[in-house]
């Protein structure tokens, strides 16, 4: 067999030659591209964070705060724990031990010990003469009865049981906010949506603030003294001149001593503070 | 006839051998400094060149120095008549859920040069699928977005901004937006 090596040669030469220029000009494209990704140092922040420092507190008598207890809410009737009937415990000095319990439609009875999961209730803890359950955030108190008969029941709301109101106290001309307050809000951003409706407010088509369009009545925001048409300019002494000023915020709130609102309202501007504990 | 076939063959030779030497990773780098001038800021776990397209891994999109969304796997493939943007299981940040559905499972962005003013869109999210182009000779966006009743009550701001359709058999419907550019 007779290899024709010019032939071969005429062929393939051009798509050579083709594949050097296109090496040429990647390789030309190349020098001129990055080598590597631009590292991005966070830069430290130097401004102090915004917080309340009063002084003449120090030489002031301390003034004990009185608290509102929020009211416990307590439900008669529930079907499943009441069917339930604590039968013995067997519970140690630390609040631990375990139980027997059995229903009230059958003879058949359980043993549950501490984090045990009987029907969606989970045993939480173990005392001498009842137990406390919990399922959705709402504690079941299961107690025992010298006949064995029947056990006492009661439910409570491990959550929301206080209202807005009383988690923003007065003392002394001073707002108070629970922190657990500013925490429900700072991981729920839907629930802030749903209480109030804000709009960008703009001069010479630069933002320069919110303006408030409407609040619920029963929400933080309206607790806190905000009202619709009032313009937020700042908070916490950061200008809201754009987006991520706000979102800032937003993501710092988690760890916020104070909060400071600086508004517009009426052409005059006032400034809300508050203490978060 | 030959010379054209050969002319063909070359060209194509040719814009293979491009596709293939390109340095991809240095032009994501180009790409990633262009942006920043946008204050949009992109950083990878992983990255990935292939002959014809380059993945990316982990990617973190931030908008001036706010973290908008995290994507798990993001990878670009062009051959010569079609490039296609595959971009899988993206989480919007808390902060943007009013506006931007969460859980976008897989998002795919396709041109190809047999249709060649149109770039087609196709999506998937925990609550619906989203199919759409954008056509670039009238500039217009258009997307059609097949949503559960549980997409509807969560994001109500979102379905307000689109169009009900119902289709011609009127036993399914739809929504539609439309967008100039």
């Amino acid at each position: 067999m007779n290899i024709n090596f010019n032939q071969i040669i005429k062929v393939f030469t051009p798509f050579l030659i083709l594949f050097l220029i296109a090496y040429l000009l990647t390789s030309i494209l190349y020098i001129y591209l990055p080598k590597k990704p631009k590292i991005n140092i966070e830069q430290v922040s130097y401004n102090v964070e915004y917080a309340k420092y009063k002084l003449y507190k120090n030489f002031q008598e301390k003034s004990v705060k009185q608290k509102i207890k929020p009211k416990k809410k307590i439900q008669a009737e529930y079907k499943l724990i009441s069917n339930i009937i604590l039968k013995a415990i067997y519970s140690t000095q630390s609040n631990g031990g375990w139980i027997i319990i059995s229903e009230n439609s059958s003879s058949k009875t359980y043993i549950l010990s501490i984090g045990d999961t009987f029907k969606n209730y989970k045993l939480k803890l173990i005392y001498n003469n009842y137990v406390i359950f919990t399922k959705d955030n709402k504690e079941y108190k299961l107690a025992i009865k010298a006949d064995n008969k029947k056990a006492n029941y009661t439910i409570k709301n491990i959550e929301n049981e206080t209202p807005i109101n009383n988690q923003i106290t007065q003392s002394d001309n001073e707002f108070t906010i629970e922190r657990k307050l500013i925490n429900n809000y700072s991981q729920n951003i839907s629930k802030i949506w749903k209480e109030i409706n804000i709009q960008d407010y703009k001069i010479d088509g630069k933002l320069n603030g919110f303006k408030i369009r409407s609040i619920a009545s029963k929400s933080i925001f309206h607790s806190l003294g905000l009202k619709k048409g009032d313009i937020i300019k700042k908070v916490n002494n950061i200008d809201l001149k754009s987006y991520s000023n706000a979102f800032s915020i937003y993501k710092k709130l988690n760890n916020t001593t104070n909060l400071n609102f600086t508004i517009l309202r009426n052409n005059e501007e006032v400034e809300l503070e508050y203490e978060i504990k | 006839m030959k010379f054209i076939l050969k002319t063909i063959a070359y060209i194509v030779f040719f814009l293979t051998m491009i596709l293939i030497l390109l340095p991809k990773e240095n032009l994501y780098y180009m790409g990633q400094n262009k942006l920043e001038n946008f204050k949009v800021e992109l950083t990878q776990d992983i990255i990935d060149e292939s002959n014809f397209g380059l993945t990316l891994g982990m990617l973190k999109i931030k908008y001036d120095n706010i973290e908008v969304a995290n994507i798990s796997k993001f990878d670009i493939t062009t051959y010569l008549l079609s490039t296609k943007i595959d971009i899988k299981n993206i989480i919007v940040d808390n902060a943007f859920t009013k506006f931007v559905p969460q859980g976008i499972k897989f998002l795919s962005i396709s041109h190809s040069i047999l249709d060649p003013l149109k770039i087609h869109i196709s999506s998937k999210f925990s609550l619906g699928s989203l199919s759409g182009n954008i056509d670039i000779l009238n500039r217009v966006i258009k997307l059609n977005l097949t949503v559960s009743k549980s997409f509807r009550s969560k994001y109500r701001q979102i379905v307000r901004s689109l169009k009900r359709v119902q289709k011609k058999d009127k036993k399914e419907e739809y929504y539609s937006y439309e967008y100039k550019f």
